[in-house]
C-alpha cells in the first residue's frame, strides 16, 4: 500500500517543478514517508520506464552530474487518475470514520 | 597510519581509507547483485552511485581529504540495505538488522499471502514444506468430532504466531537462506504484487476503499470492528464447510459418473429382484452401433452430466480455498453443457425416429415328421445360455422378449415366442415372423431379415434354439421372433420340460404344457391319455452351437447341496 502512495507522492512532487533525486528525497524525508533513500531509485526508474517521467542531465558544481526529472503528458494524465483515486479513498475513509 | 585508495565514483575522485573502501565496495556489490535481474537495474545502480558520490562530497566538504569508515557508514545508513528497498512499510527499518547474512534460519510465521483465515495453516505448510491444504483438511476434519476444540487451538495459534510481514520473515518462514538473491526473488514477487496494487489506486473508489480499509485494519480498533471481524471469520468458516461438502458431493458424483461411462469394470447396475451388471457402453453400442454417432452421443452425455458435476467440484474448491472467480469458467462450462444437451437431443431424436417404422420378414416351412410317435418339441441345449438361464444371471424385459446378462461381449439375447395352432390340412407347418423397427419400412424389413434364429427337425424331434441374436453389426430395434406351429388334428405333441421358455404366454398356459403330452383336437390342444415311451434325444448335427445334453440334467440336487448353497446365498455369497 505504502509503495503505491509513495509513487503517487513522487509524481506529485515532480509535477510541481523539475527536480532531481535529492530534492525528492528531502521532501519525502521531511514528510516522513521514507526512511532509506535506496527505496526511491527503483521507483524513479520504473516510473521513467513506464513513460510517466522524463529526465535531463545537468552538471553540478559541487558533485556529480544530476538527473533532473520532469513529468510527461502521460504522467500528468496518470496523476489525474491517481488524484481522483486518492480523493475517493480519503472521502471513503473519512465517511467511515464519521467525520 | 592508514593505507588510502583512490576511487572514482560517478566521475568524482575520492581518497578513501582501505577499511572504508572494503565496506563501500561490499555495499555496492550487494546493491548491484540486488538489482542484477531487475529491469533498468544498471540505471538504478548508477543513480545510487551518483547519490553516494554526492553525499560523500557533501560530507568531506573542502577541508578534509580522506573518506573514513564513519562517512561510509552514514551514507549506507541513509541509503539503506537492499533488503529494505522493496519493503512495503518503511516504518520499522531499525528493528531489522542484517544479522542473518547467509544464515539458514527457519521460523514459524503466519503466511498472509496464503491465508484462508489467519494464515496459520499456510505458515505451517511453509514451515514443513507441505501443501497447507493438508493442515486445513486436518483442522476441519478434527473440528467435526472435536466440537470446536481445534478451533480454539487455531485461534490461540493465530494469536501467538507472528505474521510474516517482510521479505526476510517470509524467507525465514519457508526456511530459505536469507541472502541477497533469495530476498531479491521474494522482493520481485512482492513488486509484482505491488504493481497490481498501484494500478488499483486508480480504479474505482469502492474497490480502492475496500483494499485500503483492509490494509488499515490493524490500525483501526473498536468493538464494531471486532464484531465485524468475528462475523467475517464465521462466514468464512461456513463457506469453507459448504465448500468441503460440495467438494465431497462433487467427488463422489464424479466417481460414480466415471464409473458409469468408463471405469471400474465398465458397468452399470440394474437393480431388480436380481442384481445384474451391464456395461453402459455396451448398452449404447447395442442401440447406436459402434460408429461415430456412438462417440458423439457418449461425448454429449459426458458433457451433459459431467459439466454440472465438475462445476460442483469446482465450486467446492473455490469455497474451500477462497479463490476468486476466474472469468469465462462459468460461461465456457455453460456453452459446453449446451453443446452436450444439443448432442443428446439430436441423437435422442434420431434414435426415436429409428424406432418409428415396423417391418416383418416371414418364413414358411413345412415340417415332415413321422406321425406314428408323438412329435417331440424341445429347446436346444446351449451350454453358455443354460448357465445364464439356470442361475438367473440376467435381467428380463418381458414386453420386449429380451434378456440382458453380465456377459461383457455377448450380453444380449432375444427370446423367441412360439404359438401352437390347429392345422387346416394334414401337414405340419411352421411360420416364423421376424419383426424389427427402423426409420423406414424398408430398413425395418432388412433388419428383420438379418436376425439370426435357428431351429431344427430331426425325425420326430423339433428343436428350437432358446434365443435369437441380432445380425452382425446390427443395432437393437425391438427385434422379435414369433413362430406359429400348425399341428394337424390328432397329432400327439410331447413338450419337453424347458418348453415353457419359448411358448407364447399370450396363447398358452406354458407351465401346464411343459413336460407333458398333449393332443391336437378340433377344439385345440387337450391333455393326452397317451403315455409315450421315453424318447431319446438326437443331437442335431446342423447346430454346432448346441451342446450335448448334459447327463446331469434333471438329476435331483442333493438336499445338503441345496441347503448349503442357499445358506451361502443368504450370507451374500454369489453361488
Amino acid at each position: 500500500m505504502r509503495k503505491g502512495v509513495l509513487e503517487y507522492c513522487i509524481l506529485t512532487i515532480i509535477s510541481k517543478k523539475e527536480v532531481y533525486a535529492s530534492d525528492i528525497l528531502f521532501q519525502l524525508k521531511e514528510a516522513e514517508l521514507i526512511v532509506v533513500e535506496g527505496t526511491l531509485y527503483p521507483l524513479l526508474t520504473r516510473l521513467k520506464n513506464d513513460g510517466l517521467l522524463s529526465y535531463r542531465w545537468e552538471e553540478s558544481k559541487s558533485g556529480p552530474p544530476r538527473k533532473y526529472y520532469e513529468i510527461t503528458e502521460a504522467g500528468k494524465e496518470f496523476l489525474k487518475g491517481l488524484d481522483k483515486g486518492w480523493k475517493d479513498l480519503v472521502e471513503a475513509v473519512e465517511k467511515l470514520a464519521g467525520k | 597510519m592508514k593505507k588510502t585508495l583512490t576511487v572514482n565514483i560517478s566521475g568524482i575522485v575520492f581518497h578513501i581509507d582501505e577499511d572504508a573502501y572494503n565496506v563501500l565496495n561490499d555495499y555496492l556489490q550487494s546493491i548491484k547483485q540486488h538489482f542484477s535481474r531487475t529491469e533498468g537495474g544498471d540505471e538504478i545502480v548508477t543513480d545510487i552511485e551518483n547519490r553516494i558520490a554526492e553525499m560523500l562530497k557533501e560530507r568531506i566538504g573542502d577541508e578534509r581529504q580522506v573518506i573514513t569508515i564513519d562517512d561510509v557508514e552514514v551514507v549506507i545508513n541513509a541509503i539503506g540495505q537492499p533488503t529494505e528497498f522493496g519493503e512495503e512499510s518503511a516504518e520499522e527499518p531499525a528493528s531489522r538488522k542484517t544479522d542473518t547474512n547467509g544464515q539458514k534460519t527457519k521460523r514459524l510465521y503466519r503466511d498472509p499471502d496464503n491465508a484462508v483465515l489467519g494464515g496459520v495453516c499456510g505458515g505451517l505448510g511453509a514451515y514443513f514444506h507441505t501443501d497447507p491444504v493438508w493442515f486445513r483438511i486436518g483442522f476441519v476434519v478434527a473440528c467435526i468430532p472435536g466440537l470446536g476444540t481445534p478451533l480454539l487451538v487455531y485461534v490461540i495459534l493465530w494469536a501467538i504466531i507472528p505474521e510474516a510481514k517482510t521479505a526476510v520473515e517470509k524467507l525465514e518462514m519457508k526456511g530459505e537462506k536469507v541472502n541477497i538473491s533469495n530476498i531479491e526473488k521474494s522482493i520481485r514477487e512482492e513488486i509484482d504484487h505491488l504493481k497490481n496494487r498501484f494500478n488499483d489506486l486508480t480504479s474505482k473508489a469502492k474497490r480502492t476503499y475496500k483494499k485500503k480499509s483492509e490494509a488499515h485494519r490493524s490500525d483501526l480498533q473498536g468493538v464494531g470492528h471486532a464484531l465485524g471481524r468475528i462475523l467475517e471469520v464465521f462466514i468464512k468458516i461456513v463457506l469453507v464447510f459448504a465448500g468441503i461438502i460440495l467438494f465431497i458431493i462433487g467427488l463422489s458424483l464424479i466417481v460414480a459418473f466415471l464409473a458409469l461411462l468408463f471405469g471400474f469394470g465398465n458397468q452399470i447396475l440394474i437393480v431388480d429382484s436380481e442384481l445384474v451388471y451391464i456395461s453402459f457402453q455396451s448398452l449404447v453400442d447395442l442401440i447406436l452401433g459402434s460408429g461415430s454417432s456412438n462417440m458423439f452421443f457418449t461425448t454429449g452425455l459426458f458433457l451433459l452430466l459431467g459439466i454440472p458435476v465438475l462445476m460442483i467440484l469446482y465450486g467446492g474448491v473455490k469455497l474451500i480455498f477462497g479463490l476468486d472467480s476466474t472469468r469465462h469458467v462459468g460461461s465456457t462450462a455453460f456453452i459446453l453443457w449446451l453443446a452436450g444437451l444439443a448432442l443428446c437431443l439430436y441423437y435422442g431424436y434420431k434414435i426415436s425416429k429409428s424406432f418409428s417404422q415396423s417391418g416383418t420378414h416371414q418364413e414358411n416351412v413345412e415340417l415332415f415328421v413321422t406321425d406314428t410317435v408323438p412329435v417331440v418339441l424341445d429347446v436346444t441345449n446351449i451350454d453358455k445360455f443354460e448357465s445364464i438361464y439356470r442361475y438367473e444371471d440376467y435381467y428380463e424385459f418381458d414386453d420386449m422378449n429380451m434378456i440382458l446378462t453380465n456377459e461383457e461381449s455377448d450380453f444380449y439375447y432375444g427370446l423367441p415366442q412360439l404359438e401352437i395352432q390347429k392345422s387346416h390340412g394334414k401337414s405340419m407347418e411352421l411360420e416364423v415372423f421376424y419383426r424389427a423397427k427402423g426409420k423406414s419400412h424398408r430398413e425395418a424389413v432388412t433388419r428383420a431379415e438379418n436376425t439370426v434364429y435357428r431351429y431344427s427337425v430331426n425325425g420326430n424331434l423339433i428343436s428350437f434354439d432358446p434365443y435369437f441374436k441380432l445380425g452382425d453389426h446390427e443395432v437393437w430395434r425391438e427385434q422379435q421372433v414369433e413362430m406359429v406351429l400348425y399341428i394337424p388334428v390328432g397329432t400327439y405333441l410331447q413338450f419337453s420340460d424347458d418348453m415353457y421358455r419359448i411358448l407364447n404366454e399370450r396363447y398358452h398356459r406354458r407351465y401346464k404344457l411343459s413336460g407333458d403330452t398333449w393332443q391336437m383336437t378340433e377344439t385345440g390342444l387337450e391333455e393326452a391319455e397317451f403315455k409315450p415311451v421315453e424318447y431319446e434325444e438326437v443331437i442335431p448335427e446342423d447346430t454346432p452351437d448346441s451342446g450335448s445334453n448334459d447327463s446331469n440334467e434333471g438329476k435331483p440336487v442333493s438336499l445338503i447341496t441345496f441347503i448349503f448353497s442357499n445358506v451361502l446365498q443368504i450370507l451374500g455369497f454369489n453361488v
